[in-house]
């Protein structure tokens, strides 16, 4: 190998641990580089998420969405990650909302032959909690739902 | 200071035969491409604007939503480019093509609000591999090379650095994933019921793929989870060493890797699936051929590069 090329190899080898030096003190991801921060706060008893809900009719029936089955390329942990920003970012913005929720649910009609799931008349937003208890069973319900918003599929948004 | 330059020179340029470089490539690139063809890229453009939050890599080159036409043609061309790369056919560039084409293709689920952990190493391994000679060996280039009358490639330091570097990479993002559960969570991380409380968090019935009684099961042996808990810090922090280290690669790597496995099953369902491929790595794979072929009637190419300890072996220094 030439002292050139093993000076670039040199300087790429440095770049990668530089690279990943900086998200660690900085306590920021630059993608590809991360802190890898997943898993690392200490978790409490009490766990909340934000859930989408599908609502099936006049009476307000409501389906759950997982997205990796409704809302593809979306996956459960990808979505569920997603929506709290994308929420947020909008949040003084009915309009806007209005149009984050529209698009939700065109893309749920979008992938409808696929999922095969009902026509929805609308969509809601709910807080979902629960009360951890490690030595419990495994959870299928929560312990409390905290409405958050409401789309029909006229464009109409309440909270 | 000439040590150093030594050390370092021994480090990452230090004689190693081609044909370990040659199986992880043929491996890494294949397996991608099996993870990644069954992925409609384009299905990524029907995504509302509303989630549209670009990682730099990708903002560069899209700082609007791409559409579905352009997410298909860069999907469908790092497949192909992939596939050449496997085959190790015109490998400088197609290793090129997988890498520019895979930061994008990778990167294009990372615009939405979350950054899928196991995706940083793929791209990074691609870089590394775009960089090297991977083709030297075991593909369609040398086989073409040898029928124009060219001497097989013989051990250099080419081949030894590459592999390596993946090593480096791995190790530092476990480093990074151990110290953020240090700086964040501190000592409480292992000692409180931390861990118990994050795998009943898993028995969420819809949070994960996975069987949530498993992480269930476990979270009611809260000694069992703080040992889980000190161990999965531990083995994170001593990955650093692997790198550098023999006896840390013959025993900290097979721990991390089955670590990993563990938590798979237990919080994370098939999110780990792209880091899974990295792993062919650390397998010493002329080794393992060379043991399971006592009579030497292993390919030229094998033992045209067998003059000394390869760049992927556990064992090697």
């Amino acid at each position: 190998m030439s002292t050139g090329r093993k000076l670039v190899i040199s300087t790429v080898i440095v770049g990668l641990i530089v690279g990943h030096a900086i998200p660690l003190v900085r306590g920021r991801e630059h993608w590809p580089f991360s802190n890898y921060p997943m898993f690392s706060s200490i978790s409490g008893p009490e766990f909340s998420e934000l859930r989408l809900v599908g609502v099936v009719d006049e009476d307000g029936e409501e389906i759950e969405l997982p997205a990796g089955t409704y809302l593809t390329p979306f996956d459960a942990p990808g979505f569920r990650a997603s929506l709290p920003g994308a929420l947020a970012r909008h949040g003084d913005d009915p309009e806007a909302q209005e149009e984050l929720l529209g698009d939700l649910l065109e893309l749920y009609d979008l992938r409808s032959a696929g999922h095969g799931g009902p026509r929805l008349r609308g969509l809601r937003v709910y807080r979902y909690a629960w009360a951890l208890d490690p030595r419990g069973e495994v959870q299928a319900r929560p312990s409390a739902r905290e409405f958050i918003l409401d789309y029909d599929r006229e464009g109409r948004v309440s909270r | 200071m000439r040590t150093c330059v030594r050390a370092w020179n021994t480090q990452w340029f230090g004689p190693a035969s081609p044909w370990d470089l040659g199986v992880c490539r043929i491996l890494f690139y294949g397996m991608l491409l099996a993870l990644y063809s069954p992925v409609r890229f384009g299905a990524w453009a029907e995504i509302p604007g509303g989630f549209w939050e670009p990682v730099s890599v990708v903002r560069v080159v899209f700082p609007g939503q791409p559409s579905a036409a352009a997410l298909s043609w860069i999907g469908n061309g790092w497949l192909v480019a992939l596939l050449l790369s496997c085959l190790g056919l015109a490998t400088r560039p197609s290793t090129a093509a997988a890498f520019v084409l895979g930061a994008l293709a990778v990167g294009i689920r990372q615009c939405f609000g979350k950054v899928y952990h196991a995706d940083g190493i793929v791209v990074l391994t691609l870089g590394i591999l775009a960089l090297s000679r991977c083709g030297d060996a075991l593909s369609v280039d040398s086989w073409i090379a040898r029928r124009r009358g060219r001497p097989p490639a013989g051990p250099s330091g080419e081949y030894r650095w590459p592999i390596r570097a993946v090593w480096l990479v791995m190790a530092l993002i476990f480093f990074n994933a151990g110290m953020s559960k240090l700086v964040h969570g501190g000592i409480g991380w292992v000692t409180t019921e931390n861990l118990a409380i994050k795998l009943a968090g898993c028995t969420i019935v819809g949070r994960n793929n996975n069987s949530p009684w498993m992480a269930g099961l476990v979270a009611q042996y809260p000694m069992l989870c703080r040992v889980s808990a000190a161990s999965a810090v531990l083995v994170e922090l001593s990955m650093i060493l692997t790198p550098f280290i023999r006896w840390a690669r013959r025993v900290v790597v097979p721990t991390m890797f089955a670590m990993q496995i563990g938590m798979a099953f237990l919080m994370v369902g098939t999110g780990f699936l792209p880091f899974f491929v990295v792993y062919v790595f650390w397998v010493p794979w002329e080794s393992l051929f060379a043991r399971s072929r006592p009579d030497s009637s292993a390919p030229p190419e094998l033992l045209a590069g067998r003059t000394g300890p390869s760049g992927s072996s556990f064992g090697s220094g």
